[in-house]
């Protein structure tokens, strides 16, 4: 972060966000959202104003239009944007003048509302979008003249894996969110946003050199995780951007010993990278991150990688893997 | 509304299905019920006809323009079916004039696959797609 009195600006990727008033709880609940992004790249960026503001009153959900999130509905119109969040909180996307702005209602302990992130979330991928990008749930990794996108759902494998396999010697692009894209000669181009892991405390069962992640503070009320980041734990463990060419769909089974590697069809890496991504129901929108994630899928060759639950314990255990990602 | 009944309204793509094109075959994606569907590439010349609305006379007619054989007529018959049934063809609302589309590559049955499962409708954030846990 740089700043003023007046202003913030945070560099997010591709983005230079200038960020301007108050109060200030709710400028620091941002600054700690935009801040994850910690991976610097090269100019120019795209410059992005954001101003904060109090509300008097909760704002009402609106329908959701353009995308029903688990906490925040977000609609569109010739004009622009507007969300809102489960806590009354709004967000909205002036696209004459192109200000974003978030309005937070008073809350009843003056803690600025959890779903602020989800606001600020919005503001980053549409911002991205607009560059050309399509934003990816996925863990990525770097090794053996090859680059993997790791894919489960939250909560689903992406960060042990990726610890996993920085410990082999990969180098990751993240545990769970990348920007994609495909360049000029149409190949896919994958790019770093946040280099640091969220393990869970019992990640130092497997990986001893993490150490005893419970004497650090959570990131959030909502998970035992904690963000450490990369290269504090494995130096050289990161890489800024890479060109994908494997999907690798993780799939727990807790009834599983070891684990084994199944070929995916294309079909089935179609299915699975289109699920990677948010797709708002609006046509250009949605029709210019098909334009990426479908040719994207078809220069990938994908595998399914099932693994128990004492994998991790086993040296042997990703040599399966290693090798299909040849 | 089947294909098998005897309709020869002209029919037209719903303006929300988005398509990709990648080297003649094609993806939808109907944004309204979030399923999508990959064509091969004579069911990607078949589904372009309804981008500017076509009877089921002009698609059997095209089709067999483009190499169709009486052998493919099932084929086509079940594509069609797919996009009647599925709501990703709807009755044209104003008349429309039939058009020809340039078929390029070798003429094969056309194929349609709906994925097996429909994308989130309702989705964790603006950047994860995960189904939401109740909280």
């Amino acid at each position: 972060m740089t700043g003023t009195a007046v202003s913030d600006t945070f560099f997010c990727g591709p983005l230079e966000v200038i960020v301007t008033g108050s109060p200030f709880a709710l400028r620091a609940k941002v600054a700690d959202s935009l801040e994850l992004n910690n991976v610097g790249w090269e100019a120019p960026h795209l410059r992005v104003d954001l101003t904060l503001a109090a509300a008097h009153t909760p704002a009402a959900m609106v329908t959701g239009t353009l995308l029903v999130c688990g906490r925040m509905h977000v609609d569109t119109s010739e004009r622009g944007l507007y969300a809102t969040s489960r806590s009354g909180s709004s967000c909205w996307f002036d696209a004459i003048n192109h200000r974003w702005t978030i309005a937070v209602p008073p809350t009843a302990n003056g803690a600025v509302p959890y779903d602020v992130e989800d606001l600020v979330g919005l503001v980053l991928t549409t911002s991205w979008r607009q560059l050309g990008w399509a934003p990816i749930h996925a863990a990525a990794v770097v090794g053996n003249g090859c680059c993997a996108l790791l894919c489960a759902p939250s909560g689903g494998g992406k960060t042990t894996l990726t610890a996993a396999l920085i410990r082999s010697g990969w180098r990751a692009l993240g545990d769970d969110k990348l920007l994609l894209r495909l360049t000029s000669d149409g190949q896919p181009h994958a790019a770093a946003l946040i280099h640091t892991l969220n393990l869970h405390p019992h990640a130092r069962r497997w990986f001893p050199e993490v150490g005893d992640l419970s004497t650090v503070p959570r990131y959030s009320a909502e998970t035992e995780k904690r963000k450490v980041r990369i290269e504090a734990i494995w130096p050289k463990g990161t890489v800024r951007s890479g060109q994908p060419t494997h999907f690798v769909q993780i799939v727990r089974d807790p009834a599983r010993r070891g684990s084994r590697v199944l070929p995916l069809s294309a079909h089935e890496v179609l299915d699975g990278l289109l699920r990677q991504t948010v797709i708002p129901s609006d046509r250009r929108i949605a029709a210019q991150i098909l334009d990426i994630v479908v040719p994207a899928a078809r220069r990938l060759r994908g595998v399914r990688f099932e693994l128990g639950e004492d994998v991790y314990h086993e040296p042997a255990a990703l040599s399966a893997l290693a090798a299909a990602l040849q | 509304m089947s294909s098998t009944q005897p309709t020869n309204q002209p029919l037209m793509l719903r303006p929300d299905v988005v398509v990709t094109v990648l080297e003649h075959e094609a993806v939808l994606l109907d944004l309204e019920t979030k399923y999508f569907y990959s064509v091969n590439t004579s069911g990607w010349a078949i589904v372009q006809l309804f981008e500017t609305g076509a009877t089921l006379d002009h698609v059997r007619t095209q089709s067999q323009s483009w190499g169709a054989g009486t052998a493919d007529a099932g084929a086509i018959a079940r594509l069609v079916d797919v996009l009647i049934s599925d709501r990703l063809v709807t009755i044209a609302a104003q008349p429309v004039s039939l058009n020809g589309v340039a078929f390029e590559g070798t003429w094969t049955s056309p194929t349609i696959e709906k994925h097996r499962e429909p994308l989130q409708r309702i989705v964790v954030s603006a950047f994860d797609p995960t189904l939401p846990l109740a909280e």
